[in-house]
């Protein structure tokens, strides 16, 4: 019986024989080990099973390239993982910014530019303050799937095992209800214009 | 707690794993980007039901197709450079001495067509009926296609500003016969029953890649052969 290579036996085995025989069926063998992981969260992102097809395959491809000079400090999951994340959030911005365009009639460069990503870190260490100091601990988790991972609602709620009639919807309003009112209080008090 | 110290996605595993109490884990336990971020690596690793209009099995069968074809073809070079065109079988087939005369056959049809391109385009549709008359700006560099059990797997370099990829298959006379969307995509795999009637792929035909952002075309490729199968 032929013995079962972990995923970091595969990496090795196809980094030893990158374009020889062993090395390609290490990475086949790797890649089908995961494909129906890498669809399914396209799928869960973009909902389109076409979308979610051409977005997987895409991530195959870039895993397959990648494949040679993956670095072991990782677990080989969690860098997949990471490679589709990105492109799923990538193919998100994207989409977002062309139904901008399709809005204003205008290009829009995606890359922000250097006052942008600064206003933006800012941004965000505001709302990580505030998200510490008014919400409870489910309420951030809730809050950050759906802002920063950008999970759909009904994900959030299998995830973190909400049987509620209302799921992770009603911890989300919650949520921004009290962000609100805390951003409200902070402008307030600091007599903003 | 800072966005800035936040544990990179790859490394959560073994924070999560950290004792409790060392730096990693106490950030872990404390931050909801991080806790967000593990929570959704370990979703990704376990298996995920999906609804049946996914129809996950047919995907399985269809990604298997692919990573088939995937494994066929010449990986690029370590850097993500593209890979070189292999040498073509018509090289490796001619003789050193022919190879000359070939050579400079070709050196004049490419000055010629230098010298065409170099017209109006009007005059230029005129004489190939062709609608070739958007400049070549910008650059997408094609991988040579690997012929796959039902049709060819199209591979090109990603350009930075484009928003979308259209696949245009030209002819044995090179005017453009058909356009295949590939959205977002750097790759298509363009299946022999899409080729129109009428077009032989053993009779020679070419193709080449647009990019796009919006309406606008922002580069295209050179026009290459489509392999005989």
């Amino acid at each position: 019986m032929e013995e079962i290579r972990s995923d970091e036996q595969l990496v090795r085995d196809l980094q030893a024989d990158p374009d020889g025989p062993a090395g390609r069926r290490a990475a086949s063998e790797l890649l089908k080990r995961w494909r129906s992981r890498v669809f399914a969260w396209c799928y869960h992102l973009v909902r389109e099973r076409e979308r979610s097809m051409e977005l997987a395959q895409d991530c195959l491809v870039s895993i397959h390239r990648a494949l040679p000079a993956f670095e072991a400090r990782a677990q080989v999951g969690s860098w997949i993982y990471t490679v589709v994340r990105n492109r799923c959030l990538s193919e998100l911005r994207r989409r977002r910014i062309e139904r901008l365009d399709d809005e204003v009639h205008e290009p829009v460069d995606g890359a922000p530019g250097p006052d942008e990503a600064w206003q933006w870190k800012s941004s965000q260490e505001q709302v990580l303050q505030l998200m510490r100091a008014h919400l409870d601990e489910r309420e951030r988790l809730a809050l950050w799937l759906r802002a920063y991972e950008e999970l759909p609602v009904e994900r959030i709620t299998e995830l973190m095992g909400l049987d509620s009639a209302s799921g992770a919807r009603g911890l989300l309003q919650t949520a921004r209800r009290k962000l609100k009112a805390a951003l409200q209080r902070r402008a307030n008090g600091e007599g903003l214009r | 707690m800072t966005s800035e110290s936040c544990i990179p996605v790859d490394l959560l595993a073994g924070a999560a794993e950290s004792p409790k109490g060392s730096p990693l884990r106490a950030h872990l336990d404390d931050c909801p980007r991080c806790q967000a971020q593990w929570l959704a690596l370990r979703a990704f690793v376990a298996p995920q039901p999906l609804p049946p209009q996914a129809r996950a099995s047919e995907a399985d069968a269809e990604l298997d197709r692919f990573i088939d074809e995937l494994g066929a073809e010449v990986r690029p070079a370590p850097d993500g450079a593209i890979a070189p065109f292999p040498t073509p079988w018509w090289v490796r087939w001619i003789s050193p001495g022919p190879r000359l005369v070939l050579a400079a056959s070709m050196l004049a049809v490419v000055a010629v067509g230098a010298w065409l391109l170099q017209r109006p385009v009007t005059e230029r549709a005129l004489t190939r009926g062709g609608p070739m008359g958007t400049s070549d700006s910008g650059s997408v560099i094609t991988s040579e296609p690997t012929v796959v059990a039902d049709g060819w797997l199209l591979q090109w370099s990603a350009v930075d500003e484009a928003t979308g990829y259209e696949v245009i298959l030209l002819g044995s006379d090179l005017t453009e016969r058909a356009r295949f969307n590939a959205r977002s995509a750097t790759h298509m795999t363009l299946a022999a029953s899409r080729i129109p009637k009428g077009l032989d792929p053993e009779q020679g035909l070419a193709w080449q890649v647009e990019a796009h952002r919006g309406a606008d075309i922002v580069a295209r490729s050179s026009v290459a052969e489509l392999p005989r199968r």
